[in-house]
């Protein structure tokens, strides 16, 4: 009987399974093949050589060179990113936070343009007999304008947050966020010296 | 894979994303290794190849808020390396999948594909020659032996980092080893014949 030996393929599969250890999710017929293949090499002086010379391969692939970057690499590529990041993601918590001031602060302008509107609206009906009606129409007008700024005022806050992100992120990348404590101690010490320079200049003064 | 200061890599893109340097220095110490493997089997010009690892890791803190972590960290940032790295070849006008040297005998030149191994393994050079091989062979199948050999990727995460099917990457991991193994026995053989 014609015997049939290990192709190349099924030597490969064989020890490349062994490698990565996958014997727990191995399929049956898988493991059936590798337990027969085991008892043919077993058996056979060829296969079993040419078993010997890819195991010999597989740990000197295993051993290859592998490049070093310089030492400096890792700090050199710091320096050479943008002082900003592109694109920054909020957390939708953060969001969350900026949509619902933006809302409170446009309700609040809202209300004092309503009542700003209606003072005028009724100062005019007081003064003029025949605009009796103005009142209503201005209350109305106010409340189109309303419509058209609100938005903008939420526009605008959102732009004013995202500027504040970015002077946060950008003193972070620059000092580290260590060395922010130390930052906001300098800047209160800048504050207290200029304040106390103005209150002098003014004794001065007087 | 976790790093030095024991961050997982969720923990490492977060402080990224929020803007911390040294974080970010982590990140490249611990992929250098990875991206330069890639780059020094993918990139023949020795001038290149560290600005191309640079430009790698910008790339990767360019693009790290849209990583969705629907793969590991490592394989994102390899399957960069490789199409930074064939953008290069591309743009050189370079081969990836034929050889990369001239001067190597071919298989079918040789009387007999059969030699000795111990002729290139178990010697203190065998690693050198094995290396030396690695290089001829073409690109493609060099990158696929460093990324499972050297940095224990399955076929799966292979097949992420080049964009292949998992039955290719097998295919062509069974080619290059068979490739790499004739070779090594065909030139040293050769060699012992002119010695």
């Amino acid at each position: 009987m014609r015997v049939r030996h290990l192709n190349e393929i099924e030597i490969q599969a064989l020890l490349d399974r062994r490698a990565m250890g996958t014997a727990a999710d191995v399929a049956v017929e898988v493991y059936r093949k590798d337990l027969d293949s085991q008892e043919h090499l077993d058996n056979c002086p060829i296969c079993r050589s040419e078993m010997e010379v890819y195991r010999g391969l597989y740990q000197e692939l295993g051993r290859c060179r592998v490049p070093h970057l310089p030492r400096s690499f890792a700090r050199k590529v710091t320096f050479s990113l943008p002082p900003f990041r592109a694109k920054r993601t909020r957390t939708r918590l953060q969001l969350a936070a900026i949509w619902g001031t933006s809302l409170l602060v446009s309700l609040f302008w809202l209300l004092a343009q309503i009542n700003i509107g209606l003072v005028v609206a009724r100062s005019v009906a007081a003064v003029s007999g025949f605009l009796h009606q103005s009142e209503a129409t201005l209350s109305l007008l106010v409340a189109v304008l309303r419509l058209f700024f609100d938005p903008a005022s939420i526009w605008f806050l959102g732009q004013l947050s995202g500027v504040a992100g970015a002077v946060e992120r950008a003193l972070t990348a620059q000092v580290g966020p260590a060395n922010m404590i130390l930052v906001a101690g300098l800047v209160l010490l800048m504050i207290a010296s200029v304040d106390k320079l103005y209150s002098s200049t003014l004794r001065q003064r007087s | 894979m976790e790093n030095r200061v024991g961050l997982d890599p969720r923990q490492l893109v977060d402080r990224i994303l929020n803007g911390d340097p040294n974080a970010f220095k982590q990140l490249v110490k611990d992929n250098e290794r990875l991206v330069g493997q890639v780059v020094f089997r993918m990139i023949p010009n020795d001038s290149d190849k560290e600005d191309v690892c640079q430009d790698i890791f910008v790339k990767v803190y360019q693009n790290l808020a849209a990583f969705r972590f629907d793969c590991k960290l490592s394989t994102w940032i390899a399957r960069i390396a490789f199409t930074t790295c064939l953008n290069y070849l591309e743009k050189k006008k370079l081969p990836l999948y034929e050889d990369t040297n001239t001067d190597n005998h071919g298989v079918d030149d040789c009387p007999s594909a059969t030699g000795d191994p111990e002729n290139w393994t178990g010697s203190r050079q065998a690693s050198v020659r094995v290396c030396e091989e690695i290089d001829r062979l073409p690109v493609i199948y060099g990158t696929i032996l460093s990324l499972f050999h050297l940095h224990d990727m399955s076929y799966a995460e292979i097949g992420q980092v080049l964009r292949l099917p998992d039955g290719t990457v097998k295919s062509y991991l069974f080619r290059a080893r068979k490739l790499l193994k004739e070779r090594l026995q065909v030139r040293y053989s050769l060699e012992e014949l002119c010695a």
